[in-house]
């Protein structure tokens, strides 16, 4: 048997009619009734609670994970709408998937990451092969949050992103089996018989000239150049898109110089701005920065964005050589959609990417506030980024 | 040091004017970036914009595509709340039509509703046409406006109908004073922030103005070719009416002209019979006479002269007194029998009256095997159809004999014309073994207080696609010339419209065929 898998799209607006023809399609796609694993994404404009359900039902209630997004890309759609569903059913005698979920980042990013290592660790074998963590997409600090995992000694590859936020930016979501919960990390272990690839590109340029990190408190930055964060924005943004944040930061972020331990073909690294504290001064990153920290003002670059999916799809082939990929997961940030390229170009390069790797394979991706995957051996978090993975 | 110090200042003004430059340079990249990013998102909404327009012209044609279908109302307003919900991204759409004798709005079609209690609502919801603020559409109004703030309680308690917290409702007016559709298009608070809001901006309303013209544009249109449609279909109706109506008239008249022919040949007959079965008994009579005369002759001479006995042997008197009386017997039988036919001729043909009158079913049913004996006798190519009777205890049924008549003979002949067609390639080893057959049946229904004649064959039968067809106005399976396909037409209407009762018919292919008449019994 190997693997059967099948991806199934709905954008039907009738939230359970919408889980079941995803459901339906994706089954019928794989060639399977029972599925062993379940991977989930949607867009956030359906109740979430009453989704899963719905697609639990459809597919036998076997274990599910995953979390909402800004859109929702499947093969042949990069749907960026608020009514888009995805699911992929995976059947193997070769893979396998267990999933496990914590909650409270907000308050302790480390603790919940000790948490998920704790649940995994006996369930580690010597075939695991990656860890997927679909986190919350407002209030998590990866750099703790990993640290928190690794901590424990799982040393793994972990891939994924964090979950869309609804347009008025107070909540994403994160699905575990039954579960629909908000500031949490669901994690799923990759263990079997398989290779996995993956492969990243973020596609920006500065703005302007080299900035300096001057006063900073874990994820938190209040000065730039020593004045206030606002002052310095406003270089670059009028007031009312200082005031309308959340379509702001879509095309908005900051670059911070590489670390060199990431061993980075790029200079720099990007970073969202999830959030602001207009009274506090200060603007919310979802990794650590340090005070005296080289930072840029950046923006995407349409070029280079489609020349870093190109390089992106050619470094899967070049890893998984003659294998054929059974699966493909895509966690794009949703600061690289239409926002920046427009429709028709994002679903031209969308094409391509496909056409590339493999226009009939089981695809399966999500837009993301937050992309996660290793740069070299470093697991490491992106903004404005592609993370493309396969396992063959 | 002078040299050095003025290099020094000359590298820190050259540094100076670099800074400067670069400054100037990365304002100008800011600037540029700044004009990107409007430039992109101008670009973006302009792609939408015409994105939206290309849907709405779409749309524009699926309407026109369904202006000709018999439902294009049910498939205007489908497409309209498909429209709304998926291109134009509300959350809901209500379209209410208006009833006059009710003078109230009622839900005609909604998506978006996705509670069963929402639904059974919609399906019970009634709109006084004097609902605040429904009234404001008698004037010039259009459009009112709810957006998600709004203060207006009667806006409120209308959206609390509607099922929508912020919400436009159109008014289609079509050609009369009163709108005749409104159509609310909106969302809950719940889930607004997921849809396209509900605000008066020029752009939206640009758009919906534009999809509700071309759906007011699209139900005036499918209004127009319904009524036409209905005109048409009328028109065809009458036509075959009035088609049905001359082929009745065209076989009535052959009937009539049928019947009177019988009759007149049944009259003719009279006569004749008349003046032999009047002679018979004195030609009896003298033929007794004279034979008692010769027995007279014979006592007083005895001794008759010779060539008087040689004529007697020549007539041989004895044979001829002995056979006379059966000769004369046999023509008062031959007599009695052109006596029946006559009567069986005048049974058949009898003309019916303006109102049903007592009837002998069976004798109905005997004279028209009388009339169809030539085509049941042996000929060169099968013997004789046997015709078997088995008559219940009817009563006399009242109806119109005429036509009563007129059914039965179509019936026979159907089925002799049925046997002969299921003759075609056997031979008459074969047909005597399995001789082809009639059965007529007749018994009282008690329960359905009805009369049923059964007539039965056993010949080839008919496939289901013929059986259904069978009592369609010119529908025949016959050669050309050799039938009408107006025979069990007309025997139906006889049956059903005139005397109110049932013709059915049974059959399958290799089982023969079976017609029922029931009549009521009055």
């Amino acid at each position: 048997m190997a693997t059967q898998a099948g991806v199934g799209i709905s954008h039907h607006r009738n939230v359970v009619q919408a889980g079941q023809e995803a459901a339906r399609k994706a089954l019928a796609a794989a060639g399977v009734e029972t599925p062993d694993f379940v991977f989930l994404f949607s867009s956030l404009g359906y109740d979430q609670q009453a989704l899963v359900q719905s697609v639990r039902a459809a597919t036998g209630h076997c274990p599910l994970s995953g979390c909402s997004g800004q859109g929702i890309i499947t093969q042949n759609e990069a749907d960026e709408s608020s009514f888009s569903v995805a699911v992929m059913v995976i059947c193997s005698d070769t893979l396998r998937f267990q999933n496990h979920v914590s909650i409270g980042l907000k308050q302790d990013p480390a603790a919940v990451g000790s948490a998920i290592a704790s649940q995994l660790k006996a369930q580690i074998k010597d075939d695991a092969l990656a860890l997927f963590l679909f986190t919350d997409g407002l209030t998590v600090n990866f750099d703790r949050l990993a640290a928190g995992i690794e901590a424990l000694g799982i040393s793994l590859p972990f891939l994924g992103g964090a979950a869309g936020s609804d347009v008025d930016m107070q909540h994403s979501y994160q699905y575990c089996n039954n579960q629909v919960v908000s500031d949490g990390v669901v994690a799923t272990l990759l263990s079997g018989q398989a290779q996995i690839a993956w492969a990243l590109n973020h596609g920006c340029i500065p703005i302007g000239c080299e900035r300096k990190v001057t006063r900073a408190s874990g994820n938190i930055i209040y000065e730039i150049d020593h004045r206030p964060v606002f002052e310095v924005l406003k270089e670059y943004l009028t007031e009312t898109e200082i005031q309308t944040w959340d379509k702001t930061i879509v095309s908005f972020c900051f670059g911070l110089k590489a670390p060199t331990r990431l061993n980075t073909d790029d200079d720099f690294v990007i970073r969202y701005l999830p959030a602001k504290d207009d009274v506090a001064g200060s603007v919310t990153l979802q990794t650590e920065v340090l005070e005296g920290s080289s930072i840029w003002v950046t923006r995407r670059d349409p070029d280079r964005i489609a020349q870093g999916v190109e390089r992106a799809a050619q470094q899967i082939k070049t890893q998984i050589g003659d294998r054929a990929p059974e699966l493909i997961f895509q966690f794009d940030c949703y600061g690289r959609g239409k926002s920046v390229l427009g429709e028709r170009q994002k679903l031209d390069l969308q094409k391509h990417l496909q056409q590339a790797v493999g226009s009939t394979l089981p695809w399966i991706g999500l837009y993301t506030n937050g992309e996660i995957a290793p740069v070299g051996e470093t697991n490491s978090f992106h903004n404005y980024t592609i993370v493309l993975c396969a396992i063959a | 040091m002078s040299a050095n110090h003025s290099a020094i200042l000359s590298i820190t003004e050259e540094l100076e004017r670099l800074r400067k430059e670069n400054a100037d340079l990365s304002n100008q990249v800011k600037r540029l970036t700044w004009a990107e990013r409007r430039m992109i998102e101008s670009q973006e909404q302009l792609d939408q914009q015409i994105q939206i327009y290309r849907q709405i012209n779409e749309m524009g044609q699926q309407l026109h595509a369904c202006l000709w279908q018999l439902d294009a109302h049910t498939e205007i307003f489908r497409l309209t709340v498909l429209f709304v919900i998926y291109e134009l991204n509300f959350e809901r759409c209500l379209l209410l039509r208006y009833e006059s004798d009710t003078q109230s709005y009622r839900a005609e079609a909604w998506d978006g509703y996705y509670q069963e209690a929402e639904e059974e609502a919609l399906k019970q919801l009634v709109l006084g046409i004097d609902t605040p603020p429904l009234p404001q559409f008698h004037q010039e109004l259009e459009c009112l406006i709810a957006e998600v703030n709004h203060s207006q309680a009667d806006l409120k308690a209308l959206g609390e109908t509607l099922g929508m917290d912020e919400y436009f409702l159109f008014a289609l007016k079509c050609s009369t004073e009163l709108p005749q559709f409104l159509v609310a298009i909106g969302n809950t608070a719940a889930t607004a922030k997921h849809h396209t809001r509900v605000q008066p901006n020029s752009e939206l309303m640009v758009v919906l103005n534009t999809l509700l013209s071309q759906i007011s544009a699209a139900i005036n249109q499918a209004s127009l070719y319904a009524q036409v449609h209905a005109r048409a279909e009328e028109l065809q109706t009458t036509l075959h009416e009035l088609q049905h109506a001359q082929a009745n008239l065209i076989q009535s008249e052959k009937m009539s002209a049928l019947g009177n022919l019988i009759a007149g040949v049944a009259h003719e007959i009279n006569n004749p019979i008349g003046f032999l079965l009047g002679n018979l008994q004195p030609a009896r009579d003298h033929t007794n006479d004279l034979l008692k005369l010769i027995d007279l002759y014979q006592q007083q001479c005895p001794n008759p002269s010779p060539s008087l006995q040689a004529a007697l042997g020549e007539i041989d008197l004895e044979y001829l007194r002995e056979d006379l009386p059966k000769l004369i017997d046999s023509m008062k039988l031959g007599i009695d029998r052109i006596l029946g036919i006559s009567t069986s001729l005048r049974t058949f043909s009898r003309a019916d009256q303006d109102h049903a009158v007592p009837f002998n079913l069976h004798d109905g049913i005997d004279s028209t095997i009388l009339i169809l004996k030539h085509r049941l006798k042996a000929n060169s190519s099968r013997p004789e159809i046997a015709v078997g009777l088995l008559y219940g205890e009817l009563p006399v049924v009242n109806c119109f004999p005429g036509q009563i008549n007129q059914v039965f003979m179509n019936l026979l002949a159907n089925a002799i014309d049925a046997l002969e067609e299921s003759n075609v390639g056997r031979s008459l080893e074969d047909l005597q073994a399995h001789p082809n057959r009639i059965e007529i049946e007749t018994w009282v229904d008690e329960t359905a207080s009805r009369v049923v004649v059964s007539i039965r064959d056993n010949g080839v039968g008919m496939p289901e696609a013929v059986r259904s067809r069978i009592f369609d106005h010119l529908f025949t399976t016959k050669a050309v010339g050799k039938g009408t396909g107006l025979g069990l037409a007309i025997a139906q209407q006889i049956v059903e419209e005139t005397h109110a009762g049932h013709l059915c018919c049974l059959s399958q292919p290799g089982a023969g065929t079976e017609f029922q008449i029931q009549l009521p019994l009055l």
